[in-house]
């Protein structure tokens, strides 16, 4: 305090004032004719002494009685008055001579009510909403914890604040009802929308006002997103044609209808929602309660697959391609399910005639294979048998000898012998698939059939063998002939595909209860994209190039279908340039 | 004239093709072998024309022409094509890489006339000029 006795009245009077204070003075028409702040740029109730002096006091603080109580300081207060821009302050009033002293206690009454609800407001700070508790001044007396973070305020920096300045846009009006969108600054100065309400608080017979903030405005932008999105989606899938696309209620009634479920079905919008789904089943699949197991599948495991007959509404039936899967709630509550459904009846047919076309094709291409390869081979031997007798009858017609007529003889038997064999190939393929075809199965020692297939090409004296069949005995229940035929077989491609001087080998061993026979050579081997062909007919290595090794390309087909009478597994490895290993496992007879 | 080699994996047709070309006039060496002939050339024999077995185990007949062709000393040689089949597939030699073709089974005086018609296209048609060297070997049937 810096009054001083006795009070000099007049506009020269230097007085001291404080900067939270103001010594006014009043004409008797009530126009301040004084307004001493403490020096020429402070301000008392917003306003500078210029601004203040000349004008009726009623034109710069409010309310009227408020106003009063100061004129008549019957009280020293503090009183709620309004100053500059409506802003609200507490001040005490004290009569000096004929001036009248004011002080601004608004932030030391705040400072005050905040320690007097500083014990009852602490609960706040647990609150999701940010709370100010704001006086009668308009001054916030209480920030909860997320008041501070939401409006960027430090500890304690939010005590004093007028309200005005964090919610520029609330008309000081209280109370609020119920939410409002306002526009909320932040300490620095940035600002966001929050959904604001204000609820009054009286406390130990104060009355103070609560305002709750909330910021929606991360919430709105992703609401306003999911609303557009689920607008733009519901107008893409109500136009979806190719696939019936809709949504049941959780006890399975129809609750969206999409066109393509329409032009699917045949029903249309109005006819099928809040029908119950099995509207769509064939009687029989209704009776065995399918569409409530789809239902349930679906509960229970999130996604139900299947394609199965639905019904359409004239009552004819389709293939349907059906993906159900139920909709959740954030807490997991079943809301629904959506149906997707798709007509595959004709792209069914379509892949079934696509088969069979395709099977059609290979079956003719292996047909005229088989007439290709089989006119070549059929050729080599009649050129020689014919070739010979063109010999023998150019000779005789020019009168020039024969040498060595016997040679000549056996040379087209030879030749003729082989078109046999070439013949006896071929009905032999056919015979063995046919299934139908008697096989003479007894027991009897496997290297039997494994040593007659050896003699003819060990004759033959162009590859050394090394051949291990083992000391023990290898019975199995086979037909002799037939097995010798596939290592024949084998054995005759060993040879083919190697070079002369190689060695090609035969190994036998007892495996469990298989008895396993290795035919292996060093030859050039089948390129790794051919081996899954090797079994089937007229087969030839793209390695080959036209080498021709002769033969039919019957020779593994063959075989394969010999082991598999004899329930046994034939297999083949083999390694480019390297060489090749073919394996025959046949069940070991136990004697 | 030199000689004609016959190359071609069967015996027996090897051998009458050789008689035939033999009573006709011509000398002639036949082996199985591709390789084999491709020595003989490297060693200087070229021969007047090549009677060719399209498909053998080995070097097979296409490969066998693309070498031959490859070298200028010999690509000039003429060649009767001997085959089976006529594959439209890659396994078919180009038609500017053979002089004739015969099919089998193919009728011996229509061989014999073919590579005589080769040889007179060669001789004369062809600007003629080839080497005439002496036969460096005749062989028959073992």
């Amino acid at each position: 305090m810096f009054a001083m006795e006795p009070l000099v009245l007049g506009r020269s009077f230097p007085i001291a004032v404080s900067k939270d204070s103001c010594l006014m003075l009043l004409s008797a028409a009530g126009v301040v004719e004084g307004w001493q702040t403490f020096d020429s740029n402070s301000t008392f109730l917003g306003y500078l002494p210029e601004d203040a002096e000349g004008w009726p006091l009623e034109t710069l603080v409010g309310p009227p009685q408020q106003r009063q109580k100061i004129i008549d300081h019957e009280s020293p207060g503090p009183f709620l008055v309004r100053g500059k821009g409506g802003t609200q302050y507490y001040v005490t009033a004290q009569r000096l001579g004929e001036g009248v002293l004011m002080r601004d206690v608004t932030r030391v009454t705040s400072e005050a009510e905040a320690d007097r609800v500083k014990a009852c407001c602490s609960v706040l700070d647990g609150a999701h909403d940010a709370v100010l508790v704001v006086n009668e001044a308009a001054r916030v007396v209480f920030g909860s914890l997320q008041a501070q973070r939401m409006l960027g305020f430090a500890k304690g920096d939010l005590l004093g604040q007028p309200i005005a300045g964090l919610l520029p846009e609330f008309a000081g009006d209280f109370p609020v009802n119920g939410p409002v969108p306002l526009r909320t600054v932040r300490q620095d100065g940035s600002s966001f929308i929050a959904e604001t309400r204000v609820t009054r608080w009286e406390h130990q017979a104060v009355t103070f006002w609560i305002v709750w903030l909330r910021d929606r405005s991360a919430e709105v932008s992703v609401r306003g997103a999911e609303r557009q999105m689920e607008r733009g989606f519901r107008a893409l899938i109500g136009g979806v044609e190719e696939y019936a696309i809709f949504t049941l209620t959780p006890d399975g009634r129809v609750a969206t209808w999409n066109l393509g479920a329409q032009r699917i079905s045949g029903y249309r919008a109005a006819e099928v929602i809040g029908q119950h789904v099995a509207l769509l089943y064939p009687s029989e699949a209704r009776l065995a309660n399918r569409p409530e197991q789809a239902l349930e599948a679906a509960k229970r495991d999130g996604l139900f697959l299947e394609e199965a007959e639905r019904l359409r509404k004239d009552g004819s039936r389709f293939l349907a391609n059906v993906a159900l899967t139920a909709v959740r709630g954030r807490r997991g509550e079943l809301r629904g399910f959506t149906k997707v459904t798709r007509d595959v009846t004709a792209l069914r047919q379509e892949a079934q005639q696509g088969n069979e076309r395709s099977a059609a094709a290979e079956r003719e291409q292996i047909r005229r294979r088989f007439v290709q390869i089989a006119a070549h081979e059929f050729r080599n031997p009649m050129a020689g048998v014919k070739g010979t007798l063109g010999l023998v009858r150019d000779r005789i017609a020019s009168g020039r000898p024969i040498r060595s007529p016997e040679d000549l003889l056996d040379m087209m038997e030879r030749e003729v012998n082989r078109l046999a064999e070439l013949a006896d190939g071929i009905l032999d393929a056919f015979h063995t698939e046919d299934p139908s075809c008697p096989f003479d199965l007894v027991p009897y020692d496997l290297r039997e059939a494994v040593q007659a297939a050896l003699g003819p090409f060990k004759a033959a004296g162009t590859r050394s063998f090394a051949v291990d069949l083992g000391k023990d005995p290898a019975p199995v229940n086979g037909d002799v002939e037939r097995l010798a035929q596939v290592f024949r077989n084998l054995l005759s491609n060993a040879v083919k595909y190697s070079s002369p001087g190689s060695t090609v080998g035969v190994r036998l061993r007892r495996e469990q209860a298989c008895l396993r026979v290795t035919v292996w050579d060093h030859g050039i081997g089948i390129p790794a994209q051919d081996l899954p062909l090797v079994f089937k007919d007229f087969f030839r290595a793209s390695n080959l190039k036209g080498r021709d090794p002769g033969g039919m390309g019957l020779g593994l087909q063959l075989c394969r279908h010999i082991v598999d009478r004899h329930l046994g597994r034939i297999w083949l490895e083999s390694v480019e340039n390297l060489g090749t290993r073919v394996h025959v496992s046949l069940p070991r007879l136990e004697v | 004239m030199g000689p004609i080699y016959v190359l071609d994996d069967e015996p027996v047709i090897r051998y009458v093709i050789s008689e035939a070309l033999h009573d006709a006039g011509y000398i002639t060496r036949d082996t199985a072998c591709g390789a084999e002939v491709l020595r003989w050339l490297q060693e200087g024999k070229v021969p007047a024309a090549i009677v060719l077995d399209l498909l053998m185990p080995g070097m097979s007949g296409r490969e066998f022409l693309q070498r031959l062709r490859e070298n200028p000393a010999w690509a000039d040689t003429p060649v009767v094509l001997v085959t089976g089949a006529v594959y439209a597939d890659d396994t078919f030699p180009p038609e500017d890489s053979y002089q004739a073709l015969v099919l089998k089974p193919f009728d011996l005086r229509e061989l014999v006339c073919a590579v005589r018609n080769t040889l007179d296209d060669a001789c004369f048609g062809r600007g003629g000029g080839r080497g005439v060297r002496e036969p460096s070997g005749n062989s028959k049937i073992s």
